[in-house]
């Protein structure tokens, strides 16, 4: 048979039931007045003329309903052909005495063309109904299908199959033409939970408890109510993914008496199974992520004891060593003087260290939150050299340009950043040379500091780990006895990003380290600095006063 | 100053050990307490020429012990702080503190911020005019000033920056009572006209301005004049 639902309006002879060959349709035709025919003239003593009418009329009629028209007008004209050689009289002629049986004749023609032809209009337009019928059918189903697309789309979309399932049940209600639904989410303890609902009125009056059967659906992971049956009942349906049941989608039809049209069925189902793949697929993801933060702690928290228990305890034992041999034992006051000065050095030590560690807790958090003010960069270092030692502070060298404008920073933080750049640069080049700070502007929105040492430059390939927590650079066996925490480049870091500014390093051709900071000097919340410095501040003229 | 009497107020033992031993081997008296309440009754009991008060005290905290101190009396008050954040150094500075230490200090630094503050707490202004501190000589009867013998014209309002500060020599001063001191109450919050100024007063008296000898910034808090003993 044909595919029906391809035709709009199909021949009478193609439609879908009785399809019948024409040359069947006209054989029938004959054999019907036939079989007719020979009824009759078998029971002719019992049957009249008029008997004989009704038969032909009723093969008429049928042949019209299942082979059309032209078999219907073929014999309708045999069987008055027929009624007028076998049974009018004279029988076995053509010809007519009676001119009532005449009459009968002609009546008969007119009423076994009429039933045809009527007959077969009845079938045509049954068939055309038939072929409307599906064609609405398949328009049904298209629509049916877009609706589906749209909703595996929108589950798609997002990653998060949660943050959407409002929208999703929404579509759902309405591709079905539901009174109201709902989804059930399982729980991290396995509880079955709701998680949307829509119409919650129409849920209730549904006339269970239809949390309680949602409990059971989604213990059994078979659904209820899809049985054509049981239409005025809610459909449940698990959310299943590979694993198990994820959840579960419950829909009140809105038409109690007529359910669920069939294709939205389809459609729940595969919006179900979609559903449940993209749940299970998050809660998967969800696992992992967690699984993997808690491994990167663990990690983190490791490094972080062996760490700190080593920087903690190195001064200490450096102080305990000397304490206790200044009070156990005599010696001369240069030697005793050099034990106190390490003392003091590695007391020094620990309160840095100690520094560092308050300062990782902001690391971690990215909490640094610059309370900015406009600074003078000469002046953040000056604070910062006046914090070394003579010999130190003699190492460094500042070439500040000109006209420098000043920053937006917090003096504080930019201060630490500062610091450790030039401790770092003291500590790892040797100690008769030079640390150089170069300071220029890099155009209107950015200003440009630089810290050079003549140390061993940066490992190749090391440039950005260096500023890792914890990192220490590895090869150079001196570099091995340089103590530090390892955090003072991650804390720069972590500093100059939280001003909107970029730190880098790198090892210079003629050899030696350059840490070069970028920091941006017009961030869109702070009135520029020349608004204030520039207006008529009082200064007053100078003093010439007597002398 | 040999037999000036200092008082310590600090809730830890072994601070009130370290420096009663440190303060007295430079000849001062100390007095110890171990909490705010003990303090204010020895503060109100006995003369006493300075305190050294720990913010971090059980019971009343340093805060609330210097604003009472400071309803009677104008002792000078140096705070000492484990939190290195200038919030609670300014705090402490605007309740009635004069200066403040980190902990850890060095003796060094507190004997320094010692002297400075009595001597603040003595001076009265007419019997010296001229102030002297390394190469820095400020005449102030005359309105001099010299770097290394050399004479330095300076605006008004950069000398009397720099005159409030050599009065308040070896303290710090915060932001908020320079403004106000040298240009009035209503300027209390132009922070940014006190750094311009002082970026000029340096660029004027100081040999390197990028590493200041005299006038020393304690970042967030303020200024101060360094006196070089």
């Amino acid at each position: 048979m044909p595919s029906p639902g391809a035709l709009p309006a199909g021949k009478p002879q193609d439609a879908p039931r009785g399809t019948m060959a024409p040359a069947l349709g006209y054989g029938l035709a004959v054999l019907g007045v036939a079989l007719a025919s020979i009824v009759f003239s078998m029971a002719r003593h019992a049957l009249h003329a008029a008997h004989a009418s009704l038969l032909f009329l009723l093969v008429v009629a049928v042949v019209a309903y299942v082979a059309g028209s032209g078999p219907a007008a073929v014999s309708a004209l045999l069987s008055f052909l027929s009624w007028n050689y076998f049974i009018i009289e004279p029988v076995h002629t053509f010809a007519v005495h009676e001119p009532r049986d005449l009459i009968a004749l002609f009546v008969f023609l007119v009423v076994a063309v009429l039933i045809g032809e009527l007959a077969a209009r009845v079938r045509e337009q049954a068939a055309g109904t038939r072929v409307r019928e599906q064609a609405a059918a398949a328009h049904v189903r298209e629509r049916a299908t877009n609706m589906l697309y749209e909703i595996s789309k929108l589950i798609s979309a997002d990653t998060d199959a949660i943050r959407v399932l409002p929208k999703v049940l929404d579509q759902l209600v309405r591709a079905s033409h539901a009174g109201g639904g709902a989804v059930l989410l399982v729980g991290p303890r396995g509880d079955l939970q709701p998680a949307v609902t829509t119409r919650v009125d129409v849920l209730d009056a549904a006339g269970e408890d239809w949390r309680a059967r949602a409990q059971q659906v989604s213990r059994t992971g078979q659904p209820i109510g899809l049985n054509p049956l049981l239409v005025r009942a809610p459909v449940y349906l698990p959310l299943s993914g590979a694993a198990r049941v994820e959840g579960v989608l419950v829909i009140v039809p809105g038409m109690p008496r007529r359910g669920l049209p069939r294709q939205s069925r389809r459609v729940l189902l595969t919006a179900a199974s979609h559903l449940g793949v993209a749940l299970e697929r998050q809660r998967l993801a969800a696992a992992a992520a967690q699984a993997e933060a808690l491994r990167a702690a663990e990690q983190f928290r490791n490094t972080f004891l062996s760490s700190v228990s080593h920087d903690l305890r190195t001064p200490l034992a450096s102080i305990k060593a000397a304490v206790t041999s200044l009070l156990h034992s005599e010696h001369s006051p240069e030697a005793q003087r050099e034990l106190i000065q390490a003392i003091n050095e590695e007391s020094d030590r620990l309160n840095a260290f100690v520094g560092d560690l308050l300062d990782l807790s902001r690391l971690d958090a990215g909490a640094w939150r610059p309370e900015r003010d406009w600074f003078d960069v000469t002046d953040l270092l000056g604070t910062v050299l006046g914090r070394l030692d003579d010999a130190a502070a003699a190492r460094v060298r500042l070439h500040l340009a000109p006209g420098l404008p000043m920053v937006p920073v917090d003096c504080i933080q930019m201060g630490q950043a500062l610091w450790n750049l030039i401790e770092n640069a003291l500590k790892y080049s040797p100690a008769d040379s030079p640390v150089s700070v170069d300071v220029t502007a890099g155009g209107k929105a950015v200003l440009r500091i630089s810290v050079s040492d003549w140390g061993p430059g940066i490992p190749p390939g090391e440039e950005e780990r260096i500023f890792e927590k914890f990192y220490r650079a590895t090869g150079d066996r001196r570099r091995k006895g340089v103590p530090g925490t390892g955090l003072g480049l991650a804390i720069v870091r972590g500093i100059i990003d939280a001003h909107g500014g970029r730190v880098r390093a790198y090892t210079r051709a003629e050899g030696g380290a350059t840490f070069e900071i970028l920091l941006p000097i017009s961030p869109p919340d702070m009135p520029a600095p020349s608004a204030l410095a520039d207006e008529p501040a009082p200064d007053g003229e100078e003093y010439a006063d007597a002398r | 100053m040999p037999g000036e009497r200092i008082l310590v107020v600090d809730d830890e033992p072994q601070i009130r050990r370290a420096l009663r031993s440190g303060l007295s081997a430079q000849g001062y008296e100390v007095l110890l307490a171990a909490d705010g309440e003990e303090a204010l009754d020895l503060a109100a009991t006995k003369p006493v020429d300075l305190v050294v008060l720990d913010l971090g005290l059980p019971g009343i905290d340093g805060f609330e012990v210097c604003r009472q101190l400071r309803e009677w009396s104008s002792i000078p008050v140096i705070v000492l702080s484990v939190r290195a954040g200038e919030k609670e150094k300014v705090a402490a500075l605007d309740q009635g503190a004069d200066d403040y230490l980190t902990k850890p200090f060095s003796m060094e630094e507190l004997l320094a911020r010692i002297r400075a503050n009595i001597r603040r707490a003595r001076a009265v202004p007419q019997s010296e005019p001229v102030f002297s501190t390394g190469d820095l000589t400020i005449d102030m009867a005359r309105h001099l000033v010299t770097v290394a013998g050399q004479e330095v014209r300076l605006r008004r309002m950069e000398y009397e920056i720099l005159r409030y500060l050599a009065l308040n020599a070896g303290r710090v001063i915060t932001h908020r009572v320079l403004l106000r001191e040298v240009w009035g109450p209503d300027y209390e919050e132009e922070t940014q006209y006190l750094r311009v100024h002082i970026g000029r007063l340096r660029s004027k008296i100081e040999p390197e301005p990028a590493r200041p000898r005299y006038i020393i910034t304690e970042p967030g808090v303020g200024y101060r004049l360094r006196v070089h003993e």
